[in-house]
């Protein structure tokens, strides 16, 4: 239409590009990163992380076994930041069964768990420049979906959970969950460490859901349906005595996730009253004192069927809540926490929104949906250098 | 000259400053307005911008200037009050619809906006514009940035790195 041959936006500077580049949703970012090669230098050197994280979901195997057919399965992300769109439909790593910070584990048929960047954003030779295979890990983590954990900076991996099989079946006797911390040391090479095992009282039922606080010392674990907590202490290499997190003698389904920041948690779940609702907690991990914040919506509840199937997932004070219902194209929302003026981090409401319907939705009776929520690293190698 | 204004305590009439821009135009401004720039800051503190002097900016033109200067007044009493911890729902409403319709301006005039809040270090007034230019890029293809953006066309081996981008991103361009 105009000719503005007088304006020169790829000549803005470093810097300015930088200021506007950074205010992209991570589709666009990518797709800025084609523009011109002073836009593309400027992407691969943004140093920010894509905070808030994402919702990830896939389907897997009914009985929680990995399934193991070393194929990558389609998966949606959804990105909270972009308004205009909303799902991305990509492929996860093979064997993939959980994410965090940006990354994707994977358990090979030889146990071993590997770590790949969710979503390849940056530079791709990142999987050269770090041995991305750990060594094996104890079988009894390997029946099972094992909580993951990863500590950024030092690349500390937690890994607990684990069930023995009876006849193919995962035994569901109380068992310890067996516990495996994977340290990135300073030669390049992995540490396994055996750890002590959680106490019995954190069963192994599933779903469970995990959190990290503090500064990625305490990784808690939460089992949903007995509504139990234990964190492991990073410091100390050892869990702490679980207990059991039930604010209200109605709620029949907990998960845990981080706060705004990783100070504080977050407790949700299901509470059966005379009326049934989907409840948000913040708890104090130093006390586990717990102050409600708010319900779902009824409008929003209403769409979240069946009840039973509901699933929380979240960290740094967002919260995604899934229901398993493939008739229904798998309903989901998001929460947000909001922090109040006065303590610092110590939220005192939240606000809710419905999240679009999967683009496709994933129809099998043989899977169950599975989900996690990360933050998506744009450019991988920083975290990895030392 | 020792400090001789310092705090709020200047009796009634609030402290004016005096602005070139590079074509010559004074403006004339209060200090609380014009110190929304980090650069003026410095200067007005030092007791600079009074009386006849001035202060000379030569890479900002009037038009420009008059511009940045209205952002600087509509923002100015929020600022004072340290991000506004006691401004009412009504005053943010207000400062939003202020800069929304503030930037629903000419590319051109948003490119020496941006440029002028850089150099002036107005950190506000650049993280709007910034945003006004992201939301023009979001959900743009590579080739629909370039031509909303004005920039020239591509070389075939630009063209062809696009083209190898979308192949391997596929994700990302859906």
């Amino acid at each position: 239409m105009s000719d503005r041959v007088d304006l020169w936006w790829d000549r803005l500077g470093w810097d300015l590009t930088e200021v506007i580049l950074c205010k992209l949703p991570l589709r666009s970012m990518i797709r800025a990163s084609a523009v011109c090669k002073a836009w593309r230098a400027v992407l691969l050197q943004l140093k920010q992380q894509h905070k808030q994280p994402w919702l990830f979901v896939f389907l897997q195997g009914h009985n929680n076994r990995l399934l193991g057919l070393g194929v990558g399965r389609t998966a949606f992300a959804y990105d909270p930041r972009d308004d205009a769109e909303s799902w991305v439909s990509f492929n996860l790593p093979p064997d993939c069964f959980a994410g965090s910070a940006g990354i994707a584990f994977s358990l090979d048929s030889s146990r071993r768990l590997s770590l790949a960047p969710l979503l390849l954003v940056g530079d791709s030779s990142w999987t050269t420049s770090i041995n991305t295979k750990t060594p094996p890990l104890a079988s009894s983590l390997c029946n099972c979906n094992p909580v993951v954990g990863l500590v950024g900076g030092a690349v500390v991996v937690v890994v607990a959970g684990g069930a023995r099989l009876v006849g193919g079946l995962v035994d569901m006797n109380e068992e310890p969950l067996t516990t495996e911390v994977l340290e990135f040391d300073d030669d390049c090479c992995w540490r396994r460490e055996q750890c002590a095992a959680a106490l019995p009282s954190l069963s192994l039922s599933e779903p469970r859901s995990s959190a990290l606080v503090a500064g990625g010392r305490l990784f808690f674990v939460c089992d949903t349906s007995s509504c139990t907590v234990s964190a492991f202490d990073l410091s100390r290499r050892a869990w702490t005595p679980p207990r059991r997190l039930r604010p209200e003698p109605g709620l029949v389904a907990a998960f845990l996730a981080s706060g705004r920041g990783g100070h504080r948690l977050v407790l949700t779940g299901v509470v059966e009253e005379d009326h049934r609702t989907f409840r948000v907690w913040d708890v104090d991990p130093s006390t586990m004192t717990t102050t409600r914040i708010g319900d779902m919506p009824p409008e929003i509840l209403a769409s979240m069927m069946p009840f039973g199937s509901l699933r929380c997932v979240g960290e740094d004070g967002l919260l995604y809540v899934i229901a398993d219902d493939r008739h229904r194209a798998y309903p989901a929302c998001a929460c947000e926490l909001v922090a109040g003026d006065g303590q610092y981090d110590m939220p005192t409401s939240c606000t809710w929104k419905k999240l679009p319907p999967l683009p496709q939705p994933l129809i099998s009776r043989f899977h169950k949906i599975n989900a996690f929520s990360s933050s998506v690293l744009h450019n991988l190698p920083n975290m990895y250098k030392y | 000259m020792a400090a001789p204004e310092s705090g709020d305590g200047n009796n009634g009439a609030a402290r004016m400053v005096t602005l070139i821009s590079s074509d010559n135009t004074r403006f004339e401004v209060e200090a609380a307005a014009a110190s929304l720039s980090q650069t003026l800051q410095l200067t007005i503190l030092d007791g600079g911008g009074g009386g006849g002097d001035g202060i000379p900016l030569p890479n900002v033109d009037s038009a420009t200037l008059s511009k940045v200067l209205e952002y600087c007044i509509k923002h100015a009493p929020a600022a004072a009050n340290g991000g506004a911890p006691n401004a009412t729902a009504v005053d943010r409403a207000e400062l939003e619809r202020f800069d929304n319709e503030f930037v629903n301006i000419d590319q051109s005039v948003l490119y020496s906006l941006i440029m002028a809040a850089h150099n002036l270090e107005i950190e506000g007034l650049q993280s709007l514009v910034a945003k006004k230019v992201a939301d023009m890029i979001k959900g743009k293809s590579p080739m629909e940035i370039r031509r909303t953006l004005g920039f020239p066309d591509p070389t075939p081996e630009e063209q062809a790195e696009m083209n190898a981008h979308m192949l391997e991103y596929g994700w990302a361009y859906e």
